[in-house]
């Protein structure tokens, strides 16, 4: 049913947003109106409603017979920063050029983002906020799950706003913004430069293309530093990672070479003089490397919860850390990954934007992030652990975290703290819990 | 934005267009003279839940009045003609109220202390102008003003978009153009209307849809398997003298083809209303007078027929706008009710179905050849007088044939008729009443297709004879002896074989519930003033109830709102300030910061000195969004700052 349902909507989408392009909004109140006033007003005996739809029709003709001279032509260059943030308006300049002869007066133009409509794949799998609270009727069409998604692809409200008039070859330089609503890549098309007929009810447009990719961070919030908390941890073959700072390069002896010795550790110049293989003893390497575990297992998909989560992380990623430290993002998406960063390893942006791309897991389990954390708990000095919710699972690895005696900061994101209290009394996990309330996050995190 | 006294026309226009002036011109005048007004009201969601609810309750209650005072079918004009004045309340909101947009919400059906039923935030003026406009054109007032009017005000609406592109004088020019293609459009548009319903007509007539008019009967002669028919009641007889069964008419055909009956085009005639009485023909006192009440559902379609026994020469209590009567004496009206009473005299003695016609003999090319081997057979063409080819027909039917409701496959090369008479030799009334009009007609006798209904059961609960739609049957008139005779060849056992194949346990209940329909419909189209009297109080009452609730609700605050969230520093003295200032005539846009306010008023000069406000506005700020507050001494100095602020002010605007 869905396939069926996915194939009517993709074309129903493609027709509406011809129409769409072909009207303004008042255009296509009084497009609507006028097939009204044709179907109720058929009857020419009875009323003369059919006067006002042939009054109607007559000014689409008109205003459509207008248009059609249009057929501007023109150049877009974009200055844009390389990232914004969620519910932020993003600011840039556009530069517009008429490469037609003559002036081009009272235009229009919006942002043309790429075909918004989800791919068959995307719709069967990913899920609208809260569909679990639809009714089954509309569960099995998923017409609203379609209009999210669409909502998701578009990903920001771009306004129509009114161009200068443009001389031939007079590049027009002109601010610009448009607010995100979504975190990940925002990708646009092109400009659409439109123009309308004396009456504002027809439209002809030009996109002009002008591809461009903008990475849309999830929000960020202040939050108490966490690093003072844990201690150094001895740090195993990661030279590379604390070159620049600590006592990693200290040089302790030369002793004989053992077998599992990595062979850059042989120091090649007593071997040439001993005649048998030397290697170099340094000082242990001690960092504070902290874990980020950010639970992705949304139970309800892509809602609130889970978005509140992601901006805890980022928070935490784009908080001041100690210079020395290392902070490891732990998750789960198709696979799982830790991703490091820290000491020169990589640059907190490189998780920013790990972050600003992360959608709930789907089709893996959470004992895949329990075994994932576990491997890596003998190297953190510190957990910073993100939950959507609490159940055996990850009371587990809650469990597991505190009985290595790691500390650990634990977070809840729920959309109503009333029950999670509750939930936490059941599996014993009051103290180490801080709830952060979708209403109060800010303040949560500050706590 | 909005154009300016746009809607002030709109209203004067639906005045003047749906006759009462007065009443446009008032609500114009109100809504236009919001104007007026320096301040506008901010309305709260509790308070357009009442307006909105405000305006369902009139638009019910005019419905109900409507249909209180006028005919069915003048309800729905007035209805649409008072619908601007129903939902008014809501404009109230859009003109005198602070925002642009404005909310649509109803708390009807929703629980006490829960939030109401509301649509995003809108702009409701096109739409009131297109209710306006609507009304007027439903109204039906059908001068060239309209025409006019309707351009004007669509130039109008849509005037305050801004183009830089189009000169004024261009757009006037554009405006003039679109009046002239109106013109042209609107004169094409009737005709092209009634081409394209003659040539959809046609094409159903050839394509053999299933009818919705009464001057095609499309049989189920061909149609496989077995027939089921509704048992709705279409039809319920008063008699007042015994006779039944009653076979009622509604229409008569001459032409079949492709087993579809047709009627020709035949003249028809304008029937007289004198004293609540249609003369259907010219006649006096006959003989063997009868009288019936019937009340009939008349199925829709371009002409509407009435149901009537043969030989009726006057109806009465028929409330309908126009009835005419064709030459084969089939009624039909073209305005009027889906649902009828009257009374209707008749007497079997009078004939008035018209001399036979060339039609009245015809038969298809195709079914030629086997009708004429049929009539041989059964000795119709040795038959001397019409009297005699009747009875032999009648005799054949009643020997050879029996009825069935089941169809089989028709063999190849065969028509559904010739399988009937040849092979097969079962059928339902269609079959018998088209073969017995083919094989008259064979033998030289004029003869008509009949389609009504056979009248036999009584409703103890009823205590009338009714009719349903499976008792819809057909049968023949033929020209005998100078006047018209009717003959039924189907076997009479029909009646007990329709009845049992639609036996239902569920008759009963539907059969009540028909009633009740009924009920209803005779009481809308029979209105009698004691009930209109009853009713207008019984709506008054409850009109009074609503609005009572609706008026307890606004003067009490809703429980979604009376829980609202409190915040640190709500009680901010700054509230006050930020009041006082308000007074300056500098008005602060709810974008607009109040550090940007502060700047703009000492911009402007309202101000001289705006460093007090700005240390308090940064305590006040602490003291509603910083976490940690304001210390003790912070606070008291905070107070005692904007105490002597406001006395200070006030001072000065006492001296001013």
């Amino acid at each position: 049913m869905k396939r069926r349902m996915y194939a009517t909507y993709r074309r129903t989408y493609g027709l509406k947003q011809r129409f769409y392009g072909l009207l303004t909004p008042q255009g296509r109140f009084l497009a609507i109106f006028m097939f009204f006033c044709m179907i109720v007003g058929s009857d020419t005996r009875r009323t003369i409603i059919y006067q006002i739809s042939a009054i109607l029709f007559a000014l689409f003709c008109v205003a459509w017979l207008i248009n059609l001279r249009f057929k501007g032509r023109f150049s877009v260059m974009r200055i844009m920063p390389k990232s914004g943030i969620v519910g932020e308006p993003l600011r840039y300049r556009i530069v517009v050029e008429n490469t037609k002869k003559g002036t081009e007066k009272g235009l229009l133009w919006q942002e043309h983002p790429y075909d918004p409509r989800p791919t068959l794949h995307e719709f069967l799998s990913r899920r609208e906020p809260k569909e679990h609270k639809r009714n089954a009727y509309d569960r099995l069409f998923g017409y609203y799950r379609w209009l999210w998604l669409i909502k998701e692809n578009i990903g920001a409200q771009y306004p129509v706003n009114p161009l200068p008039d443009l001389m031939f070859s007079h590049p027009e330089s002109i601010d610009a913004e448009f607010i995100p609503l979504r975190r990940g890549y925002i990708r646009l098309q092109g400009i659409r430069v439109m123009l309308t007929d004396p009456f504002g009810v027809t439209l002809r447009s030009v996109v002009i293309s002008s591809p461009v990719s903008v990475l849309v961070l999830p929000k960020i919030y202040p939050v108490v530093p966490f690093a003072a908390k844990g201690v150094r941890k001895y740090q195993e073959g990661e030279t590379a990672l604390i070159r620049k700072v600590g006592d990693s390069e200290e040089f302790l002896s030369i002793r004989e070479y053992q077998p599992g010795d990595p062979l850059k550790k042989i120091h090649w110049k007593s071997f040439a003089k001993r005649g048998e293989p030397m290697v170099k003893e340094t000082q242990d390497q001690f960092a504070s490397r902290y874990a980020l575990i950010l639970d992705t297992f949304s139970p309800h998909g892509e809602d609130v919860v889970f978005e509140d989560a992601v901006s805890a992380a980022a928070s935490f990623v784009a908080s001041p850390h100690e210079p020395d430290s290392l902070l490891d993002l732990l998750f789960v998406g198709p696979e799982a990954y830790c991703l490091t960063c820290g000491r020169g390893t990589a640059d907190y942006m490189y998780l920013m934007e790990i972050l600003a791309c992360v959608h709930p897991a789907v089709d893996t389990s959470f004992s895949m992030l329990y075994g994932h954390v576990v491997q890596h708990l003998n190297n953190v000095s510190g957990c910073i652990v993100v939950l959507l919710t609490i159940d055996d699972d990850r009371a587990a690895l809650v469990r597991a975290i505190v009985g290595r005696g790691i500390p650990l900061e634990l977070y809840l994101c729920v959309e109503d703290s009333s029950e999670a209290q509750k939930v936490i009394e059941r599996y014993a996990l009051g103290t180490h819990v801080k709830i952060l309330e979708h209403a109060s996050l800010a303040k949560g995190l500050l706590s | 934005m909005r154009p300016p006294f746009f809607i002030g026309a709109c209203l004067v226009f639906w005045g003047f267009m749906t006759e009462i002036p007065a009443a446009g011109i008032a609500a114009a005048c109100i809504l236009e003279s919001s104007f007026l007004m320096k301040r506008k009201k901010e309305f709260t969601l509790a308070e357009y839940t009442t307006l909105s609810d405000l305006s369902t309750i009139l638009v019910i209650v005019s419905l109900l009045l409507m249909m209180l005072t006028y005919e069915r079918e003048d309800i729905i004009f007035n209805f649409f003609k008072w619908y601007p004045a129903a939902v008014f309340p809501i404009m109230i909101a859009q003109y005198y109220g602070h925002d642009e947009k404005v909310i649509i919400a109803t708390r009807f059906g929703k629980k006490k202390r829960s939030a109401p039923f509301m649509h995003k935030p809108l702009t409701i003026t096109p739409h009131y102008a297109a209710i306006c406009v609507l009304s007027a054109a439903i109204y039906n007032n059908r001068t060239p003003l309209f025409f006019i009017g309707t351009v004007v005000l669509v130039v109008w609406g849509l005037w305050t978009f801004p183009s830089r592109r189009y000169s004024v004088p261009a757009r006037i020019g554009v405006a003039i153009l679109i009046l002239i293609a109106g013109i042209l459009i609107h004169n094409g548009y009737d005709y092209t209307r009634r081409w394209m319903w003659d040539q959809f007509m046609d094409y159903a007539r050839n394509h053999r849809f299933r009818s919705f008019r009464g001057d095609v009967s499309h049989t189920s002669i061909g149609d496989l398997g077995k027939i089921k028919q509704s048992d709705m009641i279409v039809l319920r007889v008063t008699p007042k003298q015994k006779g039944a069964p009653f076979y009622i008419r509604r229409n008569t055909y001459s032409i079949y083809r492709r087993e579809s009956w047709y009627v020709p085009k035949i003249e028809q005639k304008a029937l007289v209303l004198s004293d609540d009485a249609w003369e259907v023909i010219e006649t006096t006192e006959p003989n063997n007078i009868r009288e019936m009440s019937i009340q009939a559902f008349i199925p829709s379609g371009r002409r509407r027929y009435i149901p009537i026994p043969r030989g009726a020469y006057s109806i009465t209590k028929l409330s309908v706008a126009d009835l005419s009567r064709d030459e084969y004496g089939t009624l039909s009206f073209l305005e009027g009710p889906s649902f009828a009473d009257f009374t209707v005299e008749y007497s079997f003695d009078i004939a008035f179905e018209g001399l036979p016609k060339v039609d009245d003999l015809s038969i298809p090319p195709n079914e030629k050849r086997v009708f004429q081997t049929v009539a041989q057979n059964a000795g119709l063409m040795t038959a001397t007088t019409a009297q005699e080819a009747v009875d032999l027909v009648e005799r054949f039917f009643q020997d050879y044939f029996s009825y069935s409701l089941t169809q089989e496959q028709v063999p190849k090369g065969m028509t559904p008729l010739e399988n009937f008479l040849t092979r097969r030799k079962q059928g339902h009334c269609e079959y018998y009443a088209t073969a017995t009009v083919l094989l008259l007609r064979t033998a030289g006798v004029p003869a008509r297709y009949v389609t009504g209904y056979y009248v036999s059961e009584y409703s103890k609960f009823e205590k009338k004879y009714i009719a349903r739609v499976r008792h819809g049957h057909a049968w023949v008139t033929a020209y005998v002896g100078g006047k018209w005779i009717e003959i039924d060849t189907t076997p009479p056992a029909w009646f007990t074989e329709e009845d049992r194949n639609a036996n239902s346990i569920l008759r009963p209940v539907k059969d009540f519930f028909s009633y009740i329909r009924a009920q209803y419909l005779l009481l809308s189209t029979t209105k009698s003033d004691v009930l209109n009297r009853y009713l207008a109080i019984a709506v008054a009452a409850l009109a009074a109830f609503l609005v009572y609730r609706i008026y307890r609700r606004a003067r009490k605050k809703p429980a979604f709102e009376r829980v609202k969230k409190r915040y640190p520093g709500m009680d901010s003295l700054f509230y006050s300030v930020e009041k006082q200032l308000m007074q300056l005539n500098i008005p602060r846009p709810g974008h607009m910061t109040l550090q940007r306010w502060l700047y703009l008023l000492k911009e402007r000069g309202v101000l001289t000195d705006t460093s007090t406000l700005e240390t308090l506005l940064r305590l006040h700020y602490r003291l509603r969004f910083d976490p940690k507050g304001l210390t003790d001494e912070e606070y008291n100095e905070f107070v005692k700052l904007a105490k002597e602020w406001l006395l200070s002010f006030q001072n000065s605007v006492k001296k001013t």
